[in-house]
């Protein structure tokens, strides 16, 4: 399956989204902006990507859900502190580490279920096949650990989608381009070697002091953790320079099941904490990289404290995911205004000094494909039947098709999964014309109601 | 444990040999939590306790070259954050050694076995989600683009809910834009009130929202924040907002102010008219308000406007109110296709009429018959007729039927048809229904008017006049009484003895009829004449007396009274 590289096939893809996600409002001062995936959703659906995702709304994560990782009694803290009852929570939250780079703001639980429920809905996605990548931009909280908030994460959406990923696919590969280290991914998953964690972030006097390059892992999961420690002020040349070979060489070596990719945008250029001088380019080509193989990817978010960058980041990438070019001229949305003074898509790389001289960055590529050559062998887990349904699945196309009558239509389930390759020439079921358009006479009963849709008539029953 | 300490070493010691980082030297095995703590301070440089914010600082700085203009507020919260985190002391330190832990305590938790990869099968398990759009092929591009720049140019509905409707709709552009269309109003719309309040507050109290919400409690803190990013680039409030922020708390000093205004517990504002549990006396209102309206005074310096709650409102779904339900109803109901049952609702009974012979049609009279050019066959089409499936009434006063009418007046129509009809609803066939029945009881009255002979009623007449005759003669004396008894002789006899009663009762005769002892006898009614005549002769001084104090009391009373 590794190295099938399908540079131009066609990719499903899902994009979750939950329309009170930039409501949440970490504090005055605060760098943490969940406002900035609102705007990443306003540019998204202004040029037009709509087109090619599948749009859905997760369901908010329960706390059996959060619990698979995080411990109950944190989970509890959680939904239980709010601001107006945070003294009688003092020691809990310094336990917890809830207070200070973390503030406990109004809706924080509601906010960790969004977001939790995004990537858990996203992997349960590609569990079924029904997609081939999946986006949550709500995602990436990459620092929160079992037990303890850390670095403006509180529930680790990652640690509970990979989680879910493992019941399906027996290696999961978790990569991290955000300009911190992926601690909170990386300790969860430390002693395992069904889940690689590969990290590149700005190491040295910075949050959260993890990720040297020493760090491999521990016991079954020696070697499957992987850090690449980088300095200031790298560009996109010299970034991709290292991530491409260690990045093909993990490829070839782990052969993951499924790929997930935290797209933490505040090692692009102008960042408020990241000091990297990366652009949407060099950022993208990291996507481009994983899109290009034929594994099942998860895209989540992250960090990014310039929020106008940030949502020109990941529109980007989220282009990049649909494979679709888009105008450097910035649609008009709701939040044109942010994109002052020049209204472009890309931004440029500053001039500042990259600390990372290629001869530091050769000897690190070696040392990290030193540990990786020493991974022989392709990890390999007890597999387990799953019993049948009680109930012969409906959804199996395949064997719907199959058993199809062939004088009779396919029911629509089945055919709008079927995915025309864009080089296809062949007629498919839907050749000539639209049938569904003309089926007028079926008609949805009705609508959404929480959105306050009025009715005609006032309700009287 | 043991195993991957060692190579952990190793790979440490490969490491050392040929890069020269900073942090290389500080040895921060993983595992080794007992190492001793002074050879860790010894090597490693203070790691700086609030590593995320410390590098905030580094970050705007290095960063300042790009948009400069728009980074003055974002390094003015940074340095505000700095100065919060300076007062508030030693931060705890839960973190900042930056350890990868190994432990229960900190791995995730991995069932070790998979699932067995069988593609098909993987549909089980609950959904996560709900879709929201999905572009099906063949859809037509350029109709789809078409569909969202109308939904959201002209109706400025998102595009998301654009996408929504459409595809609820079965991707039907036309229905899809309709329904578009009757979204329109449901835009979360801030008044020019509440737009100045938030200013005021926002000045006031910088972006704590939650204490913005608190001045207007009819929305929500979502709603709020919303708000701001919204507005944040065009009404640009880094200008309305000085430095104050980080010093001094303008909320809490008002909050310190009202906390120490007179209060009555709960009951209802006076300016918003709202039910709540503090009353807080607002002095230069002279009056109690809620806690709200006396912020809004506080910051604003006039009073709360009371219509900023009905924004709220306006959001929620319009209900109809209970009382008006059974009317909506029964205009409903009234609406409904006539069924032919308007009998059973009224309870009337319908009287079958046979085809009677009462009332003949006369077609071919050859005055009434129009003249050639005027006859018009008309067809079912033209005069649809259906009782099965919708019963039709006439329609006289209908368009156009009108407009017949007006151009017969100018000789303009050659043709004239002589029956319109329209969809009877079952207010028309009820009304129909209470027609026919009334106009049932005015025949059938004059009916029974015409059957009776004037002879028999004029004889009766003559009957009850007699009656009443007789009984006027009767009158005085034979009036039956419930104290008298009839005698075998026939006459009526009153009992001799006088209660208490008609003493009291025949004095007063006495005063106002002095001795006409018919009349007295008349309104007693319980006693004769003579009876009556014997008693004022026994107490023929007493009743003098009685009668002269009443004259006299009447006397003095009339003119002071008047």
């Amino acid at each position: 399956m590794s190295g099938t590289v399908q540079e131009h096939g066609k990719r499903r893809v899902a994009y979750y989204y939950d329309s009170n996600i930039g409501n949440y409002y970490y504090g005055q001062g605060h760098v943490m902006k969940p406002h900035r995936i609102r705007m990443t959703h306003h540019l998204v659906l202004n040029y037009g990507l709509y087109r090619n995702l599948e749009i859905f709304r997760p369901f908010p994560a329960s706390f059996d859900d959060m619990t698979r990782f995080h411990t109950d009694e944190y989970m509890t803290f959680l939904k239980s502190a709010n601001p107006d009852n945070l003294k009688s929570f003092n020691k809990q939250m310094l336990k917890f580490n809830v207070g200070e780079d973390c503030p406990l703001f109004d809706g924080l639980y509601e906010f960790c279920q969004l977001s939790s429920g995004g990537s858990l809905a996203a992997a349960t996605k590609l569990n079924k096949q029904k997609v081939d990548i999946a986006i949550n931009w709500m995602g990436g909280l990459h620092h929160a650990k079992k037990s303890e908030a850390s670095g403006f994460c509180y529930t680790n959406d990652i640690v509970l989608g990979i989680l879910e990923l493992l019941k399906y696919h027996k290696r999961v590969l978790y990569v991290d381009i955000d300009v911190h280290h992926g601690d909170g991914v990386e300790e969860a998953f430390y002693t395992t070697d069904r889940v690689m964690t590969v990290s590149f972030h700005k190491y040295g006097d910075f949050f959260p002091g993890t990720g040297d390059l020493k760090d491999i892992g521990a016991g079954k999961g020696k070697l499957y953790s992987v850090n690449v420690p980088l300095r200031d002020g790298i560009t996109d040349s010299a970034y991709q320079s290292i991530f491409k070979p260690v990045m093909t060489k993990v490829m070839e070596r782990f052969d993951p099941c499924a790929v997930v990719l935290q797209c933490g945008a505040d090692s692009l250029n102008g960042d408020r904490l990241g000091p990297f001088n990366l652009t949407l380019k060099g950022h993208g080509e990291c996507a481009r990289f994983f899109r290009s193989y034929n594994v099942p990817l998860m895209m989540v978010g992250g960090g990014g404290y310039t929020p106008r960058n940030v949502a020109r980041c990941w529109t980007y990438e989220t282009s990049i995911a649909v494979n679709k070019e888009v105008p450097n001229e910035l649609p008009y949305n709701d939040y044109f205004e942010y994109f002052g003074p020049n209204y472009r898509l890309h931004i440029e790389a500053s001039n500042a000094a990259n600390e990372n001289n290629p001869e530091m960055l050769t000897k690190l590529q070696a040392d990290v494909i030193a540990n990786l050559e020493k991974l022989t062998f392709v990890p390999s887990v007890q597999m387990r039947p799953i019993p049948d349904d009680a109930f012969p699945n409906q959804n199996d196309e395949t064997a719907i098709i199959d058993a199809a009558h062939p004088d009779k239509r396919l029911p629509s389930e089945v055919t709008d999964r079927m995915v025309q390759d864009d080089g296809d020439f062949y007629d498919g079921e839907r050749e000539g014309d639209d049938r569904r358009n003309e089926n007028n006479a079926k008609r949805a009963a009705e609508f959404d109601s929480d959105d306050g849709a009025t009715e005609k008539r006032p309700k009287t029953e | 444990m043991e195993a991957s300490m060692s190579s952990e070493e190793d790979a440490g010691k490969d490491y050392e040999d040929g890069m020269d980082y900073d942090n290389g030297e500080n040895g921060r095995e993983s595992f080794e939590l007992e190492d001793p703590m002074e050879d860790l301070s010894l090597i490693r440089p203070p790691r700086p306790k609030r590593a995320k914010s410390g590098d905030s600082q580094d970050g705007t700085a290095g960063e300042s070259n790009e948009d400069e203009e728009e980074e003055d507020e974002e390094e003015e919260e940074s340095t505000i954050e700095h100065s919060k985190l300076n007062e508030s002391g030693p931060a705890p330190l839960s973190n900042a050694d930056g350890l990868i832990n190994v432990g229960s305590d900190y791995q995730a938790v991995i069932d070790q076995t998979v699932a067995k990869k069988v593609p098909l099968k993987r549909d089980a398990g609950i959904d996560r989600d709900e879709p929201i759009w999905e572009n099906p092929d063949g859809i037509d591009d350029n109709k789809l683009l078409q569909y969202i720049g109308e939904a959201t140019g002209r109706f400025r509905v998102p595009i998301d809910r654009s996408l929504y409707i459409l595809k609820g709709l079965n991707f039907d552009f036309e229905d899809a834009i309709k329904e578009v269309e009757k979204r329109r109003e449901l835009f979360d719309y801030w008044s020019t009130e509440e737009t100045s309040l938030f200013s005021n507050c926002y000045f006031h109290f910088g972006k704590k929202f939650k204490k913005i919400q608190v001045a207007m409690p009819h929305r929500s803190l979502g709603s709020i924040i919303q708000f701001y990013y919204n507005t944040k680039k065009r009404n640009n409030y880094k200008t309305i907002v000085d430095s104050r922020w980080n010093d001094a708390d303008e909320f809490d000093h008002l909050n310190d102010e009202i906390k120490k205004m007179s209060k009555v517990v709960s009951g209802t504002c006076e300016n918003c008219k709202r039910k709540c549990d503090v009353l807080i006396y607002n002095k230069p209102m002279d009056r109690h308000e809620c806690r709200a309206c006396v912020l809004y005074f506080r910051i604003m310096r006039v009073p709360r406007p009371t219509r900023t709650r009905s924004c709220s409102e306006r959001r929620e779904k319009p209900v109809c109110p209970e009382y008006m339900k059974k009317y909506v109803l029964n205009y409903e109901m009234l609406n409904l296709p006539a069924d032919g049952k308007a009998a059973e609702r009224l309870h009337l009974k319908v009287k079958t009429v046979d085809d009677d012979d009462e009332c003949m049609i006369i077609d071919d009279d050859p005055i009434r018959r129009p003249s050639e050019p005027y006859l018009v066959e008309t067809t079912e089409d033209e005069d649809p007729y259906d009782a099965n499936t919708c019963r039709m009434t006439r329609d006289i006063m209908g368009e156009t039927a009108l407009k017949v009418y007006e151009n017969l007046k100018n000789h303009s129509v050659k043709s004239i048809q002589l029956v319109w009809r329209k969809k009877q609803n079952r207010s028309m066939e009820e009304c129909e229904l209470l027609n026919e029945e009334a106009r049932n009881r005015i025949m059938g009255a004059d009916r029974m008017q015409k059957r009776v002979n004037v002879g028999t009623v004029e004889k009766w007449k003559k009957e009850m006049l007699e009656l009443r005759h007789r009984q006027e003669r009767r009158k005085p004396n034979d009036e039956p009484d419930s104290q008298s008894a009839g005698t075998r002789s026939g006459k009526i006899r009153h009992d001799f003895h006088w209660s208490d009663e008609e003493k009291r009762n025949v004095v007063k005769c006495f005063h106002w009829y002095k001795d006409d002892f018919e009349a007295i006898a008349e309104v007693m009614g319980s006693k004769t004449q003579d009876q009556i005549r014997i008693f004022y002769k026994n107490n023929e001084d007493l009743i003098t007396k009685s009668i002269k104090k009443y004259r006299h009391a009447i006397a003095s009373s009339l003119p002071t009274n008047r």
